[in-house]
Formats: C-alpha cells, structure tokens, sequence
C-alpha cells in the first residue's frame, strides 16, 4: 500500500471537523436504532408468533383459577372451594393503547419543536421543551404502567405445582410494554440531560447536533409505538 | 522554586481524568460485589417471598446489582454522568482516559485507546478459553470410559451448557475482539475508533457478564445445553437466571462493538482509503459486526423473555399457559446461525491477510472474496431452521431450509477458493502463521463438507443429537476459527508487542493442536456415526473405543493450548525483536512504529494504491 504523508490532508492535524463528528455520530445512532428495530421485530414476531400458533387454545384464555378483583381470602376461598375453569381474557382496552400511542407522539414532537427552536437561533427556548417532553414521556410511561397492571394475572394447578401465569397475550403484551417502558425512562433521561445541557450552555445554536441525534431517536420510539398499537389492535 | 505558571500546570495536570483517576478494576469489582450485596438484601426485604420466581427474582436482582456496580466502579458511567449535567471531558479528561502517561496500569482500567483495548481482549479472549477448555477436559475425563467416574448427571450437563456458552463468547471475540479493535483503525488510517469510550464499555461489560456466566454454575448450572432449550429451561434452578441474564450483558456489549467497527470503518478512512482499498480483514470485520448487530438482538430477546417466564409467571414458552417452545427455537436460532459467521468471517478475513503477505501475491480475486463474505453473511440469515428440521415445526419448510443451507456452502466454496487461489503458485515463506492457515485449509474442509451432510434432512434426521453433530461443529469452530484466531495472535503480536511469538514452541503447539483435533473429533465422528448420542455423561459400552481416543485427542489438544500459553508469557516477555514490520506487508498497521504512538500516526497517511500489491514490481520489471 503506497503511502503518501505530506498532503494538505495531513495539515488537518489531530483535530476533526464538526461536520465530520457529527457524521459519524449520526451513522452510530442510526446503526443504534437499527439494532432497536431488529429487537422490536423479534417483539413482533412473538406476539404474531404466539396467536397464530395458539397453543392449546391459550392465546387469551387459560385454564385457571381468576384472581381478577379478588383479596388474598376471596383468592383463597377460590381455590379451596372451585375447581379450575378456562378463563377468557378481554384484550387490553383499546383507548388507553391508543392514549399512550398519542402522548408519546407529543412528547416526540416536543423535542423536535425544540430542536427546530435551537435550529433557528433561540437554545434556550429548548429547555422547557426538553423538560416537557421528559416528562410528557415519563406520563406515557405512567399509562403504560396502569396498562401493565390491568393485564390480568391466573393462579394455574398444573402438575400438583400451583402458578401464577399470564396468558399468551398477557405475556406478549406485557413484553411490548416492558420494552415501551424502558425507552421512555431513557427517552426521559435523555430529554432532561438535553435541557440541563443547554441550561449550561453545552447546546448552542452552533452546537446542536446531539439534539437531532436524540430526536432521530425519539421519533423511532414514538413509531414503534403506533406500529404495536396497530398490531395489537388489529390482531387480538 | 516552583512558579505560578509550572504549579497551575501541575494542578491542571493531576485533575486530568477526575474521579477516573481513582476507579480501575479492583474499584469495579468491590463496587459490583457491594451493589450485588446491596441489592440482593433490597430484593429479600421487598419481593414476594411466597411467590413463585422469588429465588429467580432474587438471584438476576443481585446479578443486575453486580453489573451496575462493576459498571459503576469502572467508571462506566461517568461518561454519562457527566454529559448528563452538562460537563464535557476536556481535551486532558480525554487523553488521561486514553491511557496517556500512565504506564502498564492502563490496561487495568476503563482506557479508551483502540490499542490497550485490544490488549484488553486478547487476556479475556484467553480467560474465556482457558474456562472453557477446563470445562472440556472434565467433559473429555468423565466421557473417557463408559460410567459415571467423577461428576454426576446433573453436574455434567451443567458443565456442558458453561462450556457451550463460554467457548462461543470467546470466538466471537477471539479475533474480532483483539483485531478488529487494534488493527482496524490503524488499518483504515484512523487515530482511534469512531467512539473510544463506547470501546471500552463494550470490553468492560464483557467482562462484567463473565462471573455471572461461571457463576450460574455455582448455584446449580442449567442442564438443557448452552440453547437453554424451552421448557427444560423454564424448570432449571437459579443458575438459568445468572446465565441468561451474562447472555444479556454479553449481547449489549457486542451491540456497542459492532456499531462502534461500522462507524469507524464507513467514517474514519483517511483519504484515498476507498472501500476498494479496505484491507479484507477490514471488509471481514465490518460484515461480521453487520451481522451481529442483526443477530445479538434476537439473543437479548429470546433471553429476556426466558427470564420473565421464569421471575413474572409469563407463558412465552409454556405450552400450558399459550406459549410455546418452538418460539424459543425460532428466537434462538435466528441469532444462532448468523452467530456462526460472526464468529467465522474475521478468523476468515485475518487469513486471507496471513495468506497474501506470506504468499506475497495480491490476493485472488479481492471482489470475490468481499462478496463471497457479504454473501455468507447474507445468507446465514435465511437458514436458522435446519436446526429445528427434527423439531416437527414446520415440515413444508423443510425443503426451502436445506436449500439455502446448501446454498451458502458456494459463498463457502468462494471464500475457500480465494484463499487457495492466493495460495496457488505463491512463493510461501513458512513462517508460524502460515502453518495455522494450512492447519485451518484442512480442517475447514472437514467441517463444512460433514455440513453439507447434516444439511440433508434426511441424513439430519439420523445424525441429529449425535457426536456427529457435536464432531462437525467443532471441526468448524476449534480446528477452523480457533486456528484462524491463533494465525492471527502469531501474525499481529509482533505489531502489539515488539516481539516475535515464539516460532519453536509456536509450530510445536500447532502440532500437538493439529494432531489433536484429528484425534478427537475424527473418532468423535465415528461415535456419532455409530448412534451415541450428544450430551450424556455416560453410554453403552459399544462406544468406548472412540471415546478413549477423543479424550486422547483432547489431552494432546490442551498440551498445544499449555505449549502456546507459554509462547505467549515467554515471548512478551523476552522474545526476539521484531521491529515495525517484520513480515514485510504493506497494509498501514505495519507502516506505524511498534510499539504504535498514542494517536497511530503523525500525520494522516494519504493512500495512493491497492493494499495487496505483492510481487507487482517483479511482473512489471
């Protein structure tokens, strides 16, 4: 391989441009997002794995004791007394999927008001965006939470061992928002970082581009959001 | 006397790095045990005790406890810390965390440079190894003669699943770990890889996963094989939690590595580097990282959702609450086929680099060798199913899975014939890493044509769960890649240590290797061919013949392993001066002083010319 050293290329010194850096940033966060997306995907598969395969007809339903509503007697007074029966499960209701669906949108386009703020000269408008999208963020995640927790819970006697198990569904569901959650802690995290930031004058108007890297993925979070919302409501 | 300029100096200087100053290893391991401590007692006083997964909630609990403290006590995450309340690393913060002036105590810490983090590697790729390898002479002693001698059943399979686990982390990192990481960036004409911490997290978090995985055998191991097949995998004692919860770590690391080769490949290139120019390691290293980074996700899910079964009472893999055990095996191998390229194509691609300098001749056909490699790489992602041919899923899918899989032994064939086109006609100087290449020519034969077999359902029917497979695999992974990554530690430790590798004890331990994986795993073929199945720690009498031999085999196997262990101290220590280039190669890692500056280069190269031009002025004169 034949070398030349003495290039006006080689005047650079040790010192990269901006424009350079935040190419390369920009290539990581995407190859980041990439690698988000395959693990979204096998998200998808699961769930879309799981209802077609429908294993012993228990998608949404299971044969069980349901707890649904009950205190620890009321639970007690159930197993002692009734046998198990298959338990239907309602799908998660629809509005409040869609509900998370819209506030993780508005948090998502907080922060990208906020860059376009920066963009156009005004850093310090960001601030109260960057804090409002986290905790728009963090409210999502509160939903999804309540979410989580109406995914009901049955008490299986399986083998003279006595589970508590969710269905197929509940499992697949509480997988998509386990997943949800965590991006919208770091999404909160990453939107309160940005403010600070900016606050401290370490995001300028000529120093931005951190902003757009977390935009890109915030926007990715809010689309795996809709795309679970369709999926889960159109396949149940 | 000291004035106020040398004293404001020297206070500038001693805050280089801050707090980092005080964090290295041993901070990181008492901080992970005191995290673990702390957690665990956290997780006794406000889990449910009477619940079902307690002792599973417990047990990842304490081990996520170990991570985050190890991370923590590293200096992991000061980094983030930092950028999160708006204080950036200063120029001095950054060439302290470099490792600049500190001497050998860099390699103990979270040090950023591309060169010290391949150092890092090459002992962990070691430890790995060297776990592992005990965990096969225990296998190898038990299965010696038929009966039960010195584990039980339980303890057995226990040690076969670590093992597994253990041998395949190493050998994905074998050598993309300590290459991709050293020579790439000078290869490509760079001062460092595109994120230097984010380097060093990927190193770190390797090793913050390994405890948990040799852990796992502490409290019980897991019996179902490093596949942690679904549901035997649900039933396992707390030892599945660490061990899925080290896969989860592992996978995060090698996410953050794969990235951080991409972006230093497609972005970092000095000018004239066009992709045309790209060294074939380069090219291997890039399209094995693509590859992981599509294939590790899979690996984090299907482990994460193990573990929830376990810890929540979820029922992805529980048939009676709508899950199913296929799912695990579709998530499974959809990471674990393409994890066999991630593994192959760099032990692959520093081959090819040995074969063209050693043969000096350009190499055959440099397109056909990228695209044979990005065709491997595509097509390892079509054919996860012919690990489930006998599975009973999908039997219409059977025919289109052994077709691609017979379909990826061309980009196979492609990628050999380069190796031996470069080969052919070659003026060869027989220097240590070419007996590894020759060593890997062999070998990789036997491997890939015993895969063609098995790709065959109707002969996978019969040989599926036997020796055979367990002989074929490791033809591919032992007497292949770790060939290829042993070509590659002779071939570069010159460069990383200004010393030649002992080339006596070197050809001696390439023997003893060779003859060895001969010995084993040939007769291992001949155990399976004859019916003995996989993963039992005791058999019929009728095999005891071949086992004797595979257990010969792998006694002379760990005697090369010991030999070349003792190249390695004897060599770094006081081996024979190198110099910057000793095997005369043109590719820009030898063109730097050994041992490289901080930074690789004074100035940025500017490249004029193909990397492979052996041999070219002879022709043209």
């Amino acid at each position: 391989m034949s070398v030349a050293t003495h290039d006006e290329h080689a005047t650079e010194g040790h010192h990269e441009s901006p424009e350079v850096i935040d190419h390369r940033q920009r290539l990581g966060i995407w190859l980041f997002i990439a690698g988000d997306v395959i693990t979204f995907s096998a998200l998808v598969f699961t769930y879309l794995y799981l209802k077609g395969t429908n294993t012993t007809g228990g998608w949404r339903s299971i044969v069980a004791f349901n707890f649904a509503g009950l205190n620890r007697v009321q639970a007690n007074d159930l197993i002692n007394n009734a046998t198990p029966h298959r338990v239907f499960e309602a799908p998660v209701a629809t509005g409040l999927n869609w509900l998370i669906v819209a506030v993780v949108v508005v948090s998502a386009a907080l922060i990208a008001l906020g860059e376009s703020r920066i963009r156009n000269g005004t850093a310090k408008s960001f601030i109260p965006l960057g804090y409002l999208a986290a905790v728009v963020a963090l409210v999502a995640g509160v939903f999804e939470i309540v979410q989580m927790r109406d995914i009901p819970q049955y008490f299986a006697v399986q083998n003279d061992s006595q589970l508590f198990v969710h269905t197929a569904y509940g499992s697949a569901m509480l997988a998509f928002g386990g997943a949800l959650l965590a991006h919208l802690i770091l999404l909160a995290f990453l939107g309160v970082g940005l403010s600070v930031r900016t606050s401290r004058g370490a995001v300028t108007a000529e120093k931005w581009t951190q902003v757009r890297l977390v935009r890109f993925f915030w926007v990715w979070v809010a689309i795996s959001t809709v795309v679970t919302a369709i999926i889960t409501s159109a396949v149940k | 006397m000291t004035t106020t300029l040398e004293h404001t100096a020297h206070e500038s200087k001693s805050k280089a790095g801050g707090f980092l100053r005080h964090l290295n290893f041993f901070t990181g391991v008492i901080t992970g045990v005191v995290m673990a401590v702390i957690f665990y007692v956290i997780g006794r006083v406000t889990l449910d005790q009477s619940g079902r997964g307690f002792v599973d909630q417990l047990t990842t609990v304490t081990g996520v406890g170990w991570v985050i403290g190890f991370w923590l006590g590293i200096g992991a995450l000061t980094g983030v810390g930092k950028w999160f309340i708006g204080k950036d690393q200063t120029h001095a913060d950054e060439m302290y965390l470099a490792g600049k002036d500190m001497g050998k105590f860099r390699y103990w810490k979270y040090t950023t440079d591309h060169k010290v983090v391949g150092v890092q590697y090459v002992i962990v790729t070691m430890i790995l190894l060297g776990a592992g390898g005990i965990l096969a002479m225990a296998i190898r002693t038990e299965l010696m003669t038929p009966g039960n001698h010195f584990v039980n059943p339980q303890i057995y399979n226990a040690f076969i699943s670590v093992h597994g686990m253990l041998m395949i982390i190493a050998l994905i990192v074998a050598v993309a770990g300590p290459w991709a990481n050293f020579v790439v960036p000078i290869m490509v004409g760079a001062r460092d890889m595109a994120f230097p911490r984010l380097n060093a997290l990927s190193l770190w978090t390797l090793v913050a996963a390994i405890p948990l995985l040799l852990g796992s055998l502490c409290i019980g191991g897991l019996s179902m094989g490093w596949v942690t097949q679904a549901p035997i995998s649900e039933q396992a004692g707390p030892g599945m939690d660490l061990f899925a919860l080290a896969i989860i770590t592992f996978a995060v690391s090698t996410t953050v590595a794969g990235v951080n080769t991409i972006c230093t490949v497609l972005t970092m290139r000095t000018k004239g580097m066009t992709l045309e120019r790209l060294p074939i390691f380069v090219w291997a290293s890039m399209i094995a990282a693509g590859l992981g980074l599509y294939a590790f996700p899979f690996f984090l899910v299907v482990m994460s959702l193990n573990l929830v079964d376990r810890m929540n009472g979820t029922s992805f893999f529980i048939a009676a609450g709508g899950g199913t055990g296929w799912l695990q095996e579709n998530l499974f191998w959809l990471m674990g086929h393409p994890e066999v390229y991630v593994i192959l194509l760099p032990a692959v691609g520093a081959l090819f680099e040995i074969t063209t300098v050693f043969s000096r001749k350009p190499l055959f056909s440099y397109r056909t060798a990228v695209g044979g490699m990005a065709a491997l790489a595509g097509l390892s992602v079509l054919v996860w199913a012919h690990h489930m041919f006998t599975t009973g899923w999908a039997p219409t899918l059977g025919g289109p899975f052994m077709l691609t899989t017979e379909l990826i032994s061309i980009p196979t064939g492609i990628v050999f014939l380069c190796i031996l086109g470069t080969l052919w006609r070659g003026n060869i100087w027989m220097r240590l890493p070419m007996y590894w290449v020759f060593g890997f020519v062999f070998n990789f034969i036997v491997g890939g044509v015993t895969g063609i077999y098995l790709s065959d359902i109707p002969v996978d029917n019969q040989m599926h769960g036997t020796m055979f497979v367990v002989a074929h695999f490791h033809y591919v992974f032992v007497g292949s890649v770790l060939f290829g990554a042993i070509g590659a530690l002779a071939f570069w430790f010159p460069k990383m240590s200004g010393r030649y590798l002992d080339e006596k004890l070197g050809k001696i331990s390439f023997w003893l290797t060779f003859i060895g994986v001969q010995v084993t795993f040939l007769a291992m073929f001949v155990s399976g061919l004859r019916g003995m199945p996989r993963r039992y720690s005791s058999y019929s009498i009728i095999f005891e013949h071949t086992n004797f031999i595979s257990t010969v085999g792998a006694y002379i196997i760990m005697a090369g392993m010991l030999v070349l262990l003792g190249a390695i101290i004897t060599s770094w220590r006081s081996g024979e001066a190198s110099g910057p280039n000793p095997w005369h190669s043109k590719t820009l890692e030898w063109l730097v002083p050994t041992p490289v500056p901080l930074e690789n280069f004074e100035v940025l190269p500017v490249i004029t010319e193909d990397p492979y031009t052996y041999g070219e002025e002879l022709v043209n004169s």
